[in-house]
């Protein structure tokens, strides 16, 4: 029995759907950056700190105070009404949604890795492995960057 | 077993506020919630394969940091044209 | 006396002292672990409020002394009773919450900033063997730990239904997203030196040379990006006393208004400690000498010297414009800390260092 996970993911499920219900976009976010810590520490829970970290640090640190920086220039505006077709439509798609998913997942019987893979391993394989993508990866940034810059750019 | 499942239910919970909230703010965070119910999913076959599954997780989360940034940039140019970020205006390319 | 230096064994001592009257009086092995959790955030806990009320005398003392005055002389010899008498004083004040306040999200806004503020002293290495957890990714902790402290502050600006306070919670989600860049690569020298994330064993690396003779650049930007981390001046734009009223916390008192300002004061003790732990050989003595005093001694007296340096900043530098901050973040500090990631590699890779 996995204290920690249960919690947690109960926590994660409460706090995600408040984020997509509550009025408010302020509070909407604050519901999401609670989300983005319970992950963090779900990803903690199955051992793998250096995610977990990472995790709290991108997430609640940088995308949750943009979040509230754009809210805080364009105000916390109400949300537009959705009507009840666009609810039902979503109710079903998602439902559908996951009862093709625990259908398809069939219980699996790979063995557990003894050994927790460290932040150094994580690193090597970067640095190895997946250095192609870690390079297109920061260039996207790159251009994230510019782009943005761009976008906002008043004449 | 239990985290594939609690996996699943957040990306529906995503799922069902992209599909259903209006306001281009809240259908970035739905968005955001499904991202993460994915990273979930990829660190926890980590532990079965191997390490691969945790940088893939680490991709995910500089990618939608990424698509957040671009995002908020477009939906704050949107806001200065329009005064407000509904997605029903959007309807420029309408003809 | 050498317990004091020797503080791992003074640590094993008081274990086995408190285990041997477990067994004495058949107490569970689990009571103890709670006791020693509890002690040791009793300790915490007693250490942030007291250096506080130290900060913000020696604050107040050292302001007086660069400006030729006295300073707070009334309450006890020489004034040092001052801040004792104006937390008393905040402790009676009546919590006022506004009408305009998005009222559960103007509650949790301190605590917010303040929780994360206490918890990262769980990693702080203060002597031998007195480190309440050796976490390997000490160093990760501490950062994910500051960026949640931000949070508190912008949603103390939008909470409170003010436009000040909105003013101030913008500029500081710009300062800290803008500021963290510099901070994290300042680190990154260190670490490709030293290989590990984990406090005990960077302070270890340090024995015999420390780090800042191969890393000025980066304790350079540290202690640049650190004080806009914390809102210190010249970049305590988000409480601009004189353009915004009091900035983010313009709409709390009593308890509430006491606890941001325990956070702030938590915050900078938090980067004091880290900059002499990553640049100032933590607890070890001078290079070379030996060990005169014990060695938490030295670390406190390095921590001080840096806060000392940090409130010096604050009167010899005038506040930044908005513009002219994120300028020089990104503009300035921002390729200065990819250019000392690049020299270290640099110097790693010919074997200098």
């Amino acid at each position: 029995m996995d204290v920690g996970f249960y919690v947690l993911g109960f926590l994660a499920i409460a706090s995600a759907m408040l984020a997509i219900s509550l009025k408010s976009l302020v509070r909407a976010v604050m519901a999401l950056a609670l989300f983005f810590l319970s992950i963090g520490g779900l990803y903690i829970n199955m051992s793998c700190e250096f995610l977990g970290f990472v995790q709290i640090l991108i997430y609640v640190g940088g995308v949750i105070v943009l979040f509230l920086f754009v809210i805080m220039t364009s105000g916390n505006i109400e949300p537009g009404k959705s009507n009840w077709i666009l609810r039902l439509f979503g109710l079903l798609s998602s439902l559908l949604l996951f009862l093709a998913l625990v259908w398809a997942s069939k219980p699996f019987t790979f063995t557990r890795l003894k050994r927790f893979s460290g932040i150094k391993e994580i690193g090597n394989l970067l640095m190895t492995q997946y250095l192609i993508q870690f390079e297109v990866v920061s260039l996207l940034l790159l251009v994230v960057l510019i782009g943005s810059i761009m976008l906002l750019k008043k004449e | 077993m239990n985290y594939l499942l609690l996996s699943a239910i957040i990306f529906c919970i995503g799922l069902y506020g992209a599909l259903s909230r209006k306001n281009g703010i809240m259908v970035l965070i739905s968005i955001e919630i499904m991202l993460n119910a994915a990273g979930l999913n990829l660190a926890y076959f980590s532990l079965f394969y191997n390490p691969s599954g945790q940088i893939f997780a680490l991709f995910a989360i500089v990618t939608s940091a990424a698509c957040v940034g671009c995002g908020l940039a477009i939906f704050l140019l949107a806001f200065r044209e329009k005064e407000k970020i509904d997605l029903d205006n959007f309807n420029l390319l309408k003809g | 006396m050498n317990l004091l230096y020797d503080t791992e064994r003074l640590i094993s001592v008081i274990y086995n002292w408190m285990q041997g009257l477990c067994k004495t009086y058949g107490i569970p092995d689990i009571a103890l672990l709670f006791v020693i959790m509890v002690m040791v955030g009793v300790l915490v806990a007693g250490f942030v409020s007291v250096n506080t009320l130290f900060l913000v005398l020696a604050e107040r003392k050292v302001s007086a002394w660069m400006q030729d005055r006295l300073g707070p002389m009334r309450v006890g010899p020489q004034g040092i009773f001052q801040t004792v008498a104006d937390a008393v004083k905040l402790l009676q004040k009546e919590d006022i919450v506004p009408d305009e306040a998005d009222k559960i999200l103007h509650f949790l806004a301190p605590l917010i900033m303040f929780i994360p503020a206490i918890m990262a002293y769980a990693v702080i290495s203060w002597s031998p063997g007195i480190c309440a957890v050796s976490l390997d990714l000490g160093l990760l902790y501490i950062l994910a730990l500051s960026a949640i402290g931000t949070i508190g502050i912008v949603i103390a600006g939008f909470s409170s239904g003010n436009k000040w306070t909105l003013l101030g919670g913008a500029r500081s989600s710009a300062q800290m997203i803008s500021y963290e860049v510099p901070l994290i690569l300042s680190f990154i020298g260190i670490i490709m030196l030293n290989g590990s994330l984990n406090l005990n064993s960077l302070i270890l690396a340090q024995k015999n040379m420390w780090f800042i003779v191969y890393q000025p650049l980066g304790f350079l930007l540290f202690l640049v990006a650190g004080c806009a981390e914390i809102n210190r001046p010249p970049f305590d734009l988000p409480e601009a006393e004189s353009e915004l009223v009091a900035g983010f916390h313009t709409e709390y008192s009593g308890m509430k208004f006491a606890l941001f300002f325990l956070g702030e004061y938590a915050n900078m003790f938090i980067c004091a400690a880290l900059a002499v732990t990553l640049f100032l050989g933590g607890w070890n003595g001078i290079p070379g000498l030996p060990l005169l005093l014990p060695p938490i001694v030295w670390f406190l007296l390095k921590s001080y010297f840096i806060i000392f340096i940090i409130m010096w900043f604050r009167w010899t530098y005038p506040r930044v414009r908005v513009d002219q901050l994120m300028g020089f973040s990104w503009k300035l500090l921002t390729p200065l800390g990819f250019l000392n990631i690049a020299i270290t590699g640099v110097m790693i890779s010919l074997g200098w260092i």
